[in-house]
């Protein structure tokens, strides 16, 4: 078991270098331009290299990983270059995440909920029409890509319900919507997940056995099939709670939240290495953390794995 | 022990199945009787309906499958016709209980094996709490699992698969059940833990007075635990008599070819 | 009892298809649609979608006329015919679609196969998909198609180089299935053709898998191409697409009278997902040997 844990650890950190590693690269792929500001064709060859040296862009690749490291060793997420030129880039996210945080962490709350409910809902196949119109909406959203039916929410519902077109951090009303239309999707995916395993688990023999002790159809659901359906899907969460903090890039632009959705491709389309690079290493590693924890979770909900097979049998 | 009138009566059962477009008559027409107290064995082979039979007694059937015609009684009651769940919470269990075939899977891998004998009490023996317990451990030790209250809390994968059986017997007899089926229970064990099983529902049956009706393709198991024999082929119960007298005395020809098979 | 009723695969999937209505209904719309496409310019009295329009009486252009029976789905911002540009973008963004939905799958055939079957390179391609799969793909799809030149190439390279790991895993699997199964003793001792039996049981299992990740792909690279137009990394304006239609469409929701700019190409766009979407789910419900009864 430990043994297991420390090689995910060690494949995690090694992923995480090679990661690193490439976003240097591919950063330095940049036209030079990018990084010399407006006037750049006025400033003459010596005043190029001057500036592009005092970035640190004219080092050796290995020098500048080994620069990045020191820095990230000491805590130090390097300065804006072009975003907000000086501005320390842990600065600038600390302002920025909170929001993503918030909304998504919402969001996620809410749709783990809804479509958990709306999985076992379609699983039990209570009714023809519910499951149809469960089935038109994971249909609807998983196929319509966001961006579309981000807008005719939006348009649709702040006309219908008289909301808010933009997000103030003041105004709760004015969250709603961002947060609803945030869901929309992973609800659709949670209640998908969710039927699906539960359909699986309903024809297991375990099942037929609870049956035919005597237990009502709704019991066993709730005692056998549900716990069963849900184990799998746990190890998704921590990954999907972490990835809040990435934000929607459509819901931020579309209701103005100054969030980190559009950060990232701000920041390439500046050329601000640092901060490609700082945002980069976040989000490789909740990836890789996210994952770990899930991979802990299902450990400790499964009992079979969490005893293994070399334990003695009775 | 066996009383005049039947436990359990069968009479002219049709079952039928829908395999994409055909429609397929796997019972045509069983007659069959259970009396109390007696351990009667249905053998076939396989694909007879044996475990079809079976399952339309506790009304788990497979989704494609429907009684077309005939009776089951029961204490007063045509357990052909019932349609709904209340009627069949009747039955369940606390009438007439089952014993898998598949002893890997019958359990839930994600919860304790006591937990699941103390469902089966809570359900049928009005029993809660400590005392429901109790009562789990002392049915699981019953079954030959020793130590039962320290292995109350483990889960099935740590046990074998003769363990797990006895686990599910246990299930079984925590509903207190009129009857109880087996449906080739001990085809998934190995020779040795067959035999130990097969003593085990020997001595329950005789502790507890039980009604068994025993599935089977399997003469030699058949010898050792049933008072009658009933031999089912291609839907129907072709012969029924006394252990003695279908082992030494068959009449039908298929019965005499089954019995040429045995070693 | 149950005789032995012929089992073919393919038939009884394409009957289990065949009773689905709906993805029926989807999948004759896909097919309309493309037969349409593919003939429309070709139909009397089209216009060119890049040819701007000019009023003969003003000399203006004809900018955001509604549809009218000279413009069916009227004209854009420049005074272009969106009734041309709405198909010329979505043969662009199908012809788009499909290449990376075949391109990608056939990339993960290739490397599934060398992966499982190669036992000396195993260690190594597993190592590069965990590191390929750790790095969340919107990174990789931003950095690429930003440092590249903006095009139809660079669009597909760009979604090609993550799409292909998914498939790649599952016939790697595949593979080790029959492999191992070659090196089964018993069946070495039994006589039995393994290798047949293998190929008989994991063959038409591969092919629904691939068919049905395929017909998934589409959509998902349509609506990846919208992403990347959204963001300005997508084709570049001149070429129509359905992204870059419903990105210029995008700021006229709010006045009702120019709405039809992005509501064409988003319903246009939405059909075309929805139906794939629903004709590779109901492809996998149907191929899935349960529901063969």
């Amino acid at each position: 078991m430990i043994k297991y844990l420390l090689s995910r650890i060690l494949q995690s950190i090694f992923t995480l270098f090679i990661v690193i590693t490439i976003v240097f690269v591919l950063m330095r792929f940049m036209p030079v331009e990018g990084y010399l500001g407006e006037g750049y064709d006025k400033l003459d060859q010596v005043q190029k290299e001057i500036i592009l040296e005092n970035l640190g862009l004219r080092d050796p690749i290995h020098i500048q990983l080994s620069k990045f490291y020191n820095r990230l060793i000491k805590g130090d997420l390097g300065v804006s270059i072009t975003y907000r030129p000086g501005v320390p880039v842990a600065d600038i996210l600390k302002g920025k995440i909170p929001y993503s945080l918030g909304i998504g962490m919402a969001s996620l709350a809410i749709s783990f909920v809804a479509g958990i409910k709306l999985g076992t809902v379609m699983a039990e196949d209570l009714g023809k029409m519910l499951n149809r119109l469960g089935n038109l909406y994971i249909i609807l959203v998983n196929a319509v890509p966001a961006a579309i039916y981000y807008i005719f929410l939006q348009f649709y519902l702040t006309d219908i319900f008289k909301l808010p077109m933009l997000f103030y951090v003041d105004k709760p009303i004015s969250w709603i919507l961002p947060i609803l239309s945030l869901s929309l999707g992973t609800t659709a995916s949670y209640a998908l997940w969710m039927k699906r395993y539960m359909a699986d688990e309903l024809n297991k023999d375990y099942v037929k056995l609870a049956i035919s002790k005597g237990m009502p159809m709704k019991d066993v659901i709730k005692k056998h099939v549900f716990l069963n359906a849900f184990v799998p899907m746990v190890q998704y969460l921590p990954a999907s709670i972490l990835f809040t903090i990435s934000g929607s890039i459509y819901i931020e632009s579309l209701y103005s939240i100054p969030g980190m959705g559009g950060l990232l491709v701000e920041a390439i389309q500046r050329q601000d290495t640092p901060l490609v690079e700082a945002i980069v290493l976040i989000y490789s590693f909740m990836g890789i953390v996210g994952m770990f924890f899930g991979d802990i979770f299902m450990v400790m909900l499964d009992p079979r794995i969490r005893l293994g097979k070399s334990e003695g049998r009775v | 022990m066996r009383e005049k009138k039947p436990l359990l009566s069968i009479e002219d059962l049709v079952i039928k199945f829908q395999l994409k477009d055909q429609i397929v008559e796997v019972i045509k027409g069983l007659s069959l009787n259970l009396y109390k107290g007696e351990s009667l064995a249905i053998v076939g082979e396989s694909g007879a309906g044996k475990s079809v039979l079976v399952k339309s007694l506790i009304g788990v059937l497979d989704k494609n499958g429907w009684i077309d015609a005939g009776k089951i009684l029961y204490k007063g009651m045509d357990i052909a016709k019932f349609k709904s769940e209340d009627e069949w919470l009747k039955i369940r269990g606390k009438e007439i209980a089952m014993v898998f075939q598949e002893p890997m899977t019958a359990l839930n891998p994600l919860r304790t094996i006591g937990s699941q004998v103390e469902e089966a009490i809570v359900l049928h023996q009005g029993l809660r709490g400590r005392e429901a317990r109790k009562e789990a451990i002392r049915i699981l030790e019953d079954v030959g699992i020793k130590d039962a209250d320290k292995l109350y809390k483990r889960y099935p994968h740590e046990f074998s698969g003769g363990m797990r059986q006895r686990v599910v017997i246990a299930i079984a007899l925590a509903c207190k059940p009129q009857i109880l089926i087996c449906d080739e229970p001990t085809t998934a064990l190995d020779v040795t833990i067959q035999a130990q099983i097969l003593k085990l529902l020997n001595r329950l049956q005789e502790e507890y007075n039980l009604t068994i009706l025993y599935i089977s393709h399997d003469l030699g198991v058949v010898a050792k635990v049933a008072h009658r024999v009933a031999v089912m082929y291609k839907g129907k119960i072709i012969e029924v008599g006394n252990v003695k007298d279908i082992f030494y005395r068959p009449k039908d020809p298929y019965t005499i070819s089954l019995l040429s098979k045995l070693p | 009892m149950m005789k032995n009723l012929k089992y073919s695969y393919w038939t009884s999937t394409i009957e289990a298809f065949k009773k689905n209505k709906l993805a029926l209904f989807f999948l004759y719309t896909i097919i309309g649609l493309i037969a349409f496409i593919i003939i429309q310019p070709y139909l009397p009295n089209q216009k060119s979608p890049v040819a701007i329009y000019i009023d003969k009486a003003t000399g203006f252009q004809l900018i955001n006329r509604p549809p009218s029976k000279e413009f069916w789905f009227g004209t854009n911002s420049i005074g272009q015919d969106m009734w041309a540009r709405i198909w010329a973008g979505t043969r662009m963004s199908l012809l788009i679609g499909f290449t990376v939905a075949l391109w990608e799958n056939f990339i993960g055939l290739m490397v599934g196969l060398v992966w499982g079957y190669v036992r000396r390179l195993e260690g190594i391609i597993s190592t590069i998909y965990n590191v390929l799969n750790n790095i969340p793909k919107t990174i990789i799809l931003i950095l690429l198609a930003y440092t590249l030149k903006p095009g139809v190439l660079t669009i597909i390279f760009v979604m090609c180089i993550t799409g292909w790991l998914d498939t790649a895993r599952l016939v790697r699997n595949l593979v080790v299935i029959i492999r191992d199964r070659e090196y089964n003793i018993a069946s070495r001792i039994l006589g039995t053709p393994g290798y047949r039996i293998a190929y008989k049981n994991i063959l038409p299992y591969l092919v629904s898998t691939l068919v049905l990740k395929i017909s998934l792909s589409i959509p998902a690279a349509i609506g990846y191409e919208v992403f990347l137009t959204y963001i300005g990394l997508g084709l570049p304006v001149g070429i129509p697409s359905l992204g870059n239609l419903i990105n210029e469409g995008r700021g006229y929701i709010t006045v009702a009278s120019l709405r039809y700019q992005l509501m064409i190409p988003a319903i246009v766009l939405s059909i075309i997902t929805v139906s794939f979407y629903t004709v590779g789910n109901a492809f996998a419900d149907a191929s899935d040997p349960k529901n063969h009864f």
